[in-house]
């Protein structure tokens, strides 16, 4: 994001979600601090930190969950900084929270249709649900009550939900939290059949799963950005070994 | 699936069927004024299952709205003279007094326990408001609202084609318990659209709905004029029964017996609350020809013993009999919401 001869903010083409001098803070505790990242279009970043780095902080700050104290999120060429959480996922935004968070008394079915009939047709709804229960691998859970299904299953119900809006950026925040190995394989595999068009921002904990899955990885400390780039580069940063991987920087 | 039908006509089978015995054998048993009496608290008490049971707002402020409903048709019937005209707008007065309660409540971001609290004190509030306005000062139009006497003699609904001032008992029941099953229908109706399902969404989990990309305090908003709606129309069809609105009809007791009722019949369920309030009254009207114990005091301790034993209140226990289990397997929708476990109480 730069600003322009004549006083306009110019937003890059590629980019889908661009964020700038961002503060968040909640009473003397400054949890996002100055934080510029973008996130293009068709990328997948990761972002990866200690306890409270101010991941999630950050995460629903692009939600539209907590008000920043000063900066600004585009998402596309479209400020989003100060929108609700129902205005920001109709710019394009879906999300996939830490826990998952369903409507729990209703059918995975339903789950999904409340989601897709904001967006479509009722007769469209149909035709629009069960392709992506079919690639998500829950079609055999179309009529199970959410909240009788194991963590597993409601993590990949809740990224059904996510995709079936067709958004523009997926936020997912820690998608492999309480996942076996298999699980967290099959689902690296999965967000690696998503539309192209798509952008994902994963925080995410758990690191072998960031390296089936990043494209680029930025780390946040403190509620700054430390790093962002490769993987590997990310990966073999002291910096990073230092105030993450708790390694010695001499080591 | 059922989520993709909208059939109004299915929507009007129970009720309908159910309605059939009650016109037919209900006027032999009891007094028509008492079943009218019946039919208007069964509306108020669809009002909240409406709201609290699917909306997932617990309003103490029920009977403010029922206040208002009886109090508007008064001030506009003395004003008009145009009984059916002043029902109708009575109706809208109360939507658009729950709709802005609603606007202030669900934009400030107000929690259930403060959303409890404010339509209590509102409730609190116009029962003081109109116990104080004696004098002549306070009218309106040509509508003294008469303190804590309230309003006495005003035109009462009459049928069209007759010149006689009063509807007769009979009729007047049958007038109360149409709008009872009209409002059951709608409300039936109501939560087979899509407005309806969201509805229920907001109630399993609101931050869902509104990353979903709903404006959740609309919805709750909307949910709350519609309750407040309903609760109206039986004020108006009151201030008819009773002859008189004085500022009781305001009262917390009020109130809380609506709130007795639908937990009592079910909350999650519209057939419940109707049940609740008349089960409860015809008890009411029984213990009133002893005076061992309290009325009051029985009704609290059938709401402890209600709550402890059937917490999915009769309509809940008996929806989830084996029988009607079996047969509404399929119907997700309305099997779900009687699933009292993820109703907010």
């Amino acid at each position: 994001m730069s600003n322009d001869d004549s006083g306009l903010v110019s937003v890059s083409n590629l980019a889908v979600l661009q964020i700038e001098d961002l503060v968040v803070r909640f009473g003397g505790v400054t949890a996002v601090d100055g934080i510029n990242l973008t996130l293009n279009r068709n990328e997948l970043r990761c972002l990866i930190g200690p306890n409270g780095a101010g991941k999630s902080t950050l995460f629903k700050a692009i939600a539209g969950l907590v008000q920043p104290l000063s900066g600004r999120i585009w998402v596309k060429s479209e400020e989003t900084t100060h929108l609700p959480p129902h205005l920001v996922a109709r710019r394009g935004i879906s999300v996939k929270t830490q826990v998952p968070s369903l409507l729990e008394g209703l059918t995975v079915y339903e789950n999904l249709w409340i989601v897709a009939r904001r967006k479509y047709r009722r007769q469209s709804c149909k035709k629009m649900i069960e392709p992506v229960m079919e690639s998500v691998g829950i079609s055999n859970d179309s009529t199970t009550i959410v909240n009788t299904m194991a963590h597993g299953r409601r993590q990949l119900v809740e990224f059904a939900t996510a995709l079936i809006a067709k958004p523009s950026i997926m936020l997912l925040d820690e998608p492999a939290a309480g996942l076996s190995d298999k699980e967290v394989a099959d689902f690296a595999k999965l967000l690696h059949t998503l539309p192209s068009q798509m952008s994902l921002l994963v925080v995410e904990h758990n690191m072998k799963f960031v390296q089936m899955i990043a494209q680029q990885v930025s780390v946040l400390h403190k509620g700054r950005l430390l790093i962002s780039g490769e993987p590997d580069l990310v990966f073999n940063d002291t910096r990073v070994q230092e105030v993450y991987l708790g390694k010695e920087a001499t080591a | 699936m059922s989520l993709g039908q909208n059939n109004f006509t299915k929507s009007m089978v129970a009720p309908l069927l159910l309605s059939i015995p009650v016109i037919v054998i209900a006027p032999s048993v009891m007094q028509p004024y008492a079943l009218a009496q019946l039919s208007i608290f069964a509306l108020l008490a669809l009002s909240l299952g409406l709201i609290w049971g699917y909306g997932g707002i617990l309003c103490f402020g029920q009977g403010a709205f029922f206040g208002i409903g009886a109090y508007s048709y008064v001030i506009l019937v003395t004003n008009l003279s145009l009984p059916w005209t002043s029902l109708i707008l009575a109706v809208f007065c109360t939507m658009l007094v729950a709709g802005c309660l609603g606007l202030v409540m669900f934009y400030g971001r107000l929690g259930d326990v403060y959303l409890a609290v404010v339509t209590l004190v509102f409730t609190l509030i116009l029962n003081r408001f109109m116990n104080a306005t004696a004098g002549p000062e306070y009218h309106i139009g040509s509508a003294r609202l008469g303190g804590f006497n309230g309003i006495p003699g005003f035109d009462m609904l009459k049928l069209p084609w007759s010149d006689s001032m009063f509807i007769p008992d009979i009729l007047f029941f049958y007038i109360c318990f149409g709008f009872l099953i009209i409002s059951w229908i709608f409300c039936r109706w109501l939560l087979k659209t899509h407005f309806g399902r969201v509805m229920i969404a907001i109630r399993e989990n609101e931050r869902k709905v509104e990353f979903a990309g709903y404006d959740t305090r609309l919805h709750k908003t909307m949910t709350f004029a519609i309750g407040g709606g309903l609760a109206g129309i039986a004020g108006v069809l009151y201030a008819n029964w009773a002859g008189i609105v004085t500022p009781s009809l305001f009262s917390l007791t009020q109130s809380a017996e609506i709130i007795i009722w639908t937990i009592v019949g079910g909350l999650g369920t519209l057939i419940g609350p109707i049940v609740g309030a008349v089960l409860l009254m015809l008890l009411k009207l029984l213990l009133g020809y002893q005076t061992v114990v309290d009325n009051y005091f029985l009704l609290g301790v059938l709401l402890i013993l209600v709550v402890l034993w059937f917490p999915n209140g009769i309509a809940g226990a008996t929806m989830q009999s084996r029988f009607l289990q079996k047969n509404t397997a399929t119907k997700k929708w309305r099997t779900h919401s009687n699933r009292t476990m993820n109703v907010k109480r």
